[in-house]
């Protein structure tokens, strides 16, 4: 019901309309989904989790525990949305949760009827047997009648990010301490952010009739966000939820965009995750109103006392037609002023004897409500007083248990609060997060007066801890309202004493699990579910624990509280993992042949954030393989041409650059001479094999190492290490020219030939044999020329400036279709190389020896380098230690299969009985037969034996000869020609 | 990402910087003062950490007793002092500049955008998920730099984020 000459936040000129429930209500501009509600008298919202109990809009925030509803919007829907955080928008359309079919008639509401059943610990104990039972009949039923709200499997296209922010002082809430804060500190010249979770600041003063020198509390905090918008150092991030603090200064936020528009733009993000690094923050979190767990607390209409006058004086909204409040403080009492001011009559009952009434409104002191009765919500409740039990009917009764500081995020790296007798309340423990302070209402103060000076005298002592001081701004002046409070948790009586609302949680849960002896607060926690929904607990926990804490004989502060962890709110996966999706979730890197590759159709592999072509695809073939074997035969009878650009380069200077590489090689380098390159493998510390490549010797103290594509930043990682912690004292420098220079592979016979159409000279075998290095020219322009091979072909590689690399890849495939050849991709690439018997990192695997890999005579005697002493380790030389070998089928079956075990015939399979695995297996159309290479245990000292390779995937078992991993032109000749 | 800039979006305009010497200058063991010497007669001083000098040809620091040099070719005298490495051709760069600027940056860097991070500053930092750099060569105005192959990449992150902050003002 709407009630004139009130509700600021309204625009009664703004007529909207939206569907609840396929049911269309009318609402104004400025309205939350829960104001439009109420204004109209829906009262029923959706069902409770557990027993589908009838349950109503309860508070006006964050906390609300029962008004979650599914929110359509174009493709999207967003489920468990807090009605009372939605502001509504023309043909917004929701549904209540958790009802079927249909939330005033719920088939599982027969859960409430069984509920002496279903208390506590019931699935524990139910479920047990018969334990088959579980996965296939219990999980199934619970998962499906189990859970709030449902998700959407499709992904709905809907944009969110994350965004980091900095600043001197990051203002946690902008009620009247956050903004005397803030203020306080913008005059003082810091940068200060003032976060607040609403789309407006003020806070608590936006819900009360308070004025502040003489304006209503609601202008006054209009004209400080004009104030603190002209100050360029103070920035005012609304709907801002600060979700967590972490360490160093960090926290989370989540910020809510375009809530209010129907059809916001479709790059609008929906939710902005900041990462905000501050050097020192002010929680200005103000608290919560809690309620009293009486019998049938949990009825529609049953609301906390504060929203009740909030509704109506931020909506027009009353809550009812015939209001009563309940309290045990005197706060509460100012609901009965302000709907008495708005003509409504109303009737208080406090549970204090002595209490007085502070204005014209019906008081029953020492009254207590001990039952509440109307199907779908409240007709009536019953109370007693003076040892009478009477009963009032209304339709809304307001409660208020007192009011708990919002001391969860100084709770966030394990700090406990402290309890605190006079509000019968936890406070925050004072240097719980470093840097981190707290004011106002959050700290425990209750009056608007001291809660506005508080945010000045907290923030200018902020201020002063960092050197920045300025006058401090005066405090506005505030009429003074009463605070007394007498705690009252829980009225017994007939019926359930509801404490949390999301999950189900009775007084009588809380009970029965002392009695179980589950006493310890996280244990009660745990066996009950309280506090576990998405609201986390907002509303229920300190009157859970003030109900355990009488069940158990303790005191509260001996009880203590449960753990608080970030977020403060649910924070959506999708804001989290924000980017994280189509080409956001990891770096795309290409090479300068990418569009002449992507042109003639070549599939594309991922190797690192590279992508590189599997292989070339000629018209007429149908498969991968009729490719692959082409292009292999190509490259042994005439010529190909790959870009190799992808493996890491890494340039080398200075006068130690020689002795440095002897120290991270197990071969020698310093004695390499200008003009030559060198096969080398590198040793981690612990004596396994990092990685292997080439190293050239372009000039004097001048050196370039290559690595392998996947290894190339580990490598240069482990350069650093070395140079920067192991031998500070050497005159090197590196750097990674990867992505400096384009590099292609000529391998094949007439390679020489490519060569000598492309370069400006040509090349002659005597002067650039194998292994030669040197500098050439392309087009006028430096060229370097390598003479390796990982074909076993005559081949060459070619680096030019990545500038030219496309011209120069089509210059030199061009020259290669003269010569009968062309592109060859990474599957042919790798069969040339199993064909030669050559490493990847499929066999260096970071588990493999220089000894495994039969290049244990290449870790140099006559000097010391990284690893070599750990590879000395005797474990690591047993002979019966697994060693490369090369694989072919001798069998009727021909298939070799990488990743595949390796056994002894007529063995078992069983892993105790492994002999070794394949590592890397191709078919090979040079040598008409299936390849592999791999490991077997003494395998060089068994070339010959046949062995038999298990695959259980595909249910193979192939009988394979061991036999020496160079399967071709073993003495290399085709190599030299 | 020749082909995907200039771009506008909102109130920030992304462009790639045409291709320009660039130099990795590594002073050997003990020589940092000459190299500081022969880069001031190239009339550039030598950037401390975090700092970019120079206007037009600019020097900058990239890491630990490193820094890059743009725009000019290096003299004699700087190659006797120090490993000079060619990396004109391995990074991608991109100038990003208007009022909004701060606002993308903070969407795919994690850097201090404030004002201390003015002209005269530059950061080796993660840009998106890759590495790279951000130098502020003018008020509201940077560059950004990435490895050349993810030029495409850069593009695609800098293009979600200026839409999103054009969004976010009502410019979209």
């Amino acid at each position: 019901m709407r009630v004139e000459g009130k509700g600021h936040a309204i625009d009664r000129t703004e007529k909207l309309s939206f569907q609840f429930d396929g049911k269309t209500i009318g609402g104004f501009a400025g309205d939350t989904l829960a104001s439009a509600l109420l204004a109209n008298d829906v009262r029923l919202v959706g069902r409770s989790f557990k027993y589908h109990r009838a349950r109503g809009i309860v508070s006006m925030g964050s906390e609300e525990p029962n008004a979650l509803v599914t929110l359509k919007r174009g493709a999207a829907v967003v489920p468990n949305a807090r009605a009372t955080m939605q502001p509504i928008y023309q043909n917004l359309v929701a549904h209540s949760q958790n009802a079927w079919p249909s939330r005033s008639f719920d088939l599982l509401a027969a859960n409430d009827l069984i509920s002496p059943f279903l208390g506590a610990g019931f699935y524990y104990k139910t479920f047990m047997w018969p334990q088959s039972f579980w996965e296939k009949v219990y999980e199934p039923v619970i998962r499906r009648a189990a859970g709030l709200g449902a998700l959407v499997p499709t992904y709905d296209g809907a944009r969110f990010e994350k965004a980091d922010a900095h600043c001197d002082v990051l203002v946690i809430g902008a009620g009247p301490a956050g903004l005397m804060a803030a203020l306080t500190l913008g005059q003082a010249g810091l940068d200060v952010i003032l976060a607040d979770e609403h789309d407006a600041v003020g806070g608590q003063l936006l819900l009360e009739t308070q004025t502040l020198d003489g304006l209503a509390g609601p202008a006054w905090a209009e004209e400080m966000a004009t104030h603190l918008a002209s100050m360029p150092n103070v920035r005012v991030m609304l709907n801002t939820t600060v979700t967590g603090a972490y360490d160093q200064g960090d926290f989370g936020a989540l910020q809510r965009h375009g809530l209010d528009q129907a059809e916001p733009v479709h790059t609008l993000p929906e939710e902005t995750f900041w990462r905000i690094s501050t050097r020192r923050a002010v929680l200005c979190a103000g608290a919560q109103e809690r309620h009293i767990a009486f019998p049938d607390n949990d009825r529609p209409g049953v609301m906390m006392a504060g929203a009740v006058r909030g509704y109506l004086n931020k909506f027009g909204v009353a809550a009812g037609q015939r209001v009563a409040v309940f309290a045990n403080n005197d706060s509460a009492h100012q609901t009965a002023l302000d709907l008495a001011a708005a003509g409504q009559s109303v009737t208080v009952l406090d549970s204090r004897s002595d209490a007085a009434a502070q204005g014209d409104y019906e008081l029953l002191a020492g009254a207590q409500v001990v039952g509440t009765s109307g199907r779908q919500g409240l007709r009536k409740i019953t109370f007693t007083q003076d040892g009478n039990t009477r009963s009032l009917a209304c339709d809304c009764l307001g409660v208020s248990g007192g009011w708990n500081p919002m001391v969860h995020l100084t709770c966030h790296m394990n700090g406990r609060p402290t309890w605190d007798e006079d509000i019968a309340s936890f406070v925050p423990t004072p240097g719980s997060i470093p840097g981190m302070v707290t004011a106002g209402s959050c700290g425990g103060l209750m009056e608007t007066s001291a809660v506005l000076a508080d945010g000045v005298n907290v923030a200018a002592a902020v201020a002063k801890d960092l050197g920045a001081v300025a006058p401090t701004p005066p405090i506005p002046a505030t009429d003074a309202r009463p605070t007394g409070l007498e705690p009252l948790w829980h009225v017994p009586g007939h019926g359930r004493g509801w404490l949390d609302f999301q999950n189900d949680v009775t007084t009588k849960d809380v009970q029965q699990a002392a009695q179980e002896n589950f006493r310890s607060v996280e244990h009660m926690k745990r066996y009950t579910t309280q506090g576990m929904a998405p609201d986390q607990g907002k509303m229920s926990n300190v009157l859970a624990l003030a109900v355990l804490a009488d069940a158990t004989g303790r005191g509260i502060p001996e009880t203590g509280t449960t753990t608080f962890r970030p977020p403060y709110v649910p924070v959506s996966i999708a804001a989290l993992g924000a980017g994280a999706h189509g080409k956001g979730f990891a770096p795309e890197r290409f090479t300068t042949s990418h569009a002449a590759t992507v042109a003639r159709k070549a599939p594309l592999i991922e190797a690192g954030f590279w992508y590189r072509p599997s292989y070339f695809p000629q018209p007429g073939e149908r498969t991968w393989r009729d490719s692959c074997d082409r292009e292999v035969a190509m490259v042994r009878s005439a010529v190909g041409v790959c870009d190799v650009s992808t493996l890491g380069k890494i340039d080398i200077q200075g006068p130690d650059a020689g002795a440095f590489l002897d120290l991270v090689y197990t071969g020698r380098f310093s004695t390499l001479k200008v003009g030559k390159v060198k096969y080398g493998l590198m040793l981690r510390e612990d004596g396994f094999v990092l990685d292997d490549g080439t190293t050239a010797c372009l000039g004097e103290n001048h050196f370039l190492m290559t690595t392998t594509t996947a290894a190339a930043g580990q490598v240069m990682r482990h350069l650093e290490f070395v140079h920067q912690c192991l031998r500070p004292d050497f005159n090197v420098s590196f750097a990674s020219v990867t992505e400096q220079w384009a590099q292609f592979a000529v391998a094949g016979p007439k390679s020489r030939a490519v060569l000598d159409a492309v370069l400006d000279a040509p090349v002659t075998n005597k002067a650039f044999p194998v292994m030669g290095c040197g500098d050439f020219s392309v087009g006028g322009q430096n060229a370097r020329l390598f003479r390796i091979s990982f074909s076993g072909e005559h081949a060459y590689e070619l680096a030019v400036p990545a500038r030219f690399g496309a011209a120069v890849f089509d210059a030199l495939l061009a020259a290669a279709e003269q010569q009968g050849g062309g592109p060859y991709g990474m599957e042919a690439l790798n069969v040339l190389r199993i064909e030669k018997g050559f490493i990847t990192h499929a066999e260096i695997d970071g588990r493999v020896t220089a000894g495994d890999l039969g290049m244990g005579k290449m870790v140099a005697v006559s000097k010391d380098c990284i690893g070599k002493t750990a590879s000395a380790r005797p474990g690591l030389n047993d002979p019966d230690r697994a060693q490369l070998v090369g694989l072919k089928p001798v069998g009727a079956v021909k298939k070799i299969l990488a990743g595949a075990h390796l056994f002894n015939a007529g063995d078992d399979v069983h892993r105790t009985t492994d002999q070794g695995h394949v590592t890397s297996a191709c078919f090979s159309p040079t040598l008409d037969s299936t390849l592999a290479l791999g490991f077997l245990k003494n395998g060089r000292a068994r070339i010959g034996e046949t062995v038999v390779m298990v695959e259980h995937l595909n249910d193979l078992h192939v009988q394979v000869e061991v036999c020496d991993p160079v399967f071709f032109d073993p003495d290399g000749g085709r190599l030299r020609d | 990402m020749h082909g995907l800039l200039p771009l506008t979006i909102g109130t920030v305009t992304a462009a790639e910087v045409p291709q320009t010497p660039i130099w990795l200058v590594a002073p050997f063991m003990g020589k940092d003062s000459q190299a500081a010497k022969a880069l001031k007669k190239m009339g550039l001083a030598w950037p401390g950490p975090g700092e970019l000098s120079g206007d037009g040809p600019r020097a900058f620091a990239f890491s630990h007793s490193q820094i890059m040099v743009v725009g000019r070719a290096l003299t004699k005298e700087i190659n006797k002092t120090a490993a000079v490495t060619d990396q004109s051709d391995a990074w991608a760069v991109m100038d990003l500049s208007g009022p909004g600027v701060r606002d993308v940056l903070a969407r795919i860097t994690g850097l201090p955008l404030g004002a201390a991070f003015g002209p005269g500053c530059a950061a080796r930092c993660q840009v998106a998920h890759m590495s790279g750099a951000v130098l502020c060569v003018g008020q509201d105005q940077f560059q950004v730099m990435v490895f050349r192959s993810m030029g495409p990449t850069l593009v695609h992150e800098v293009q979600t984020a200026m839409e999103s902050v054009a969004a976010l003002a009502g410019n979209a």
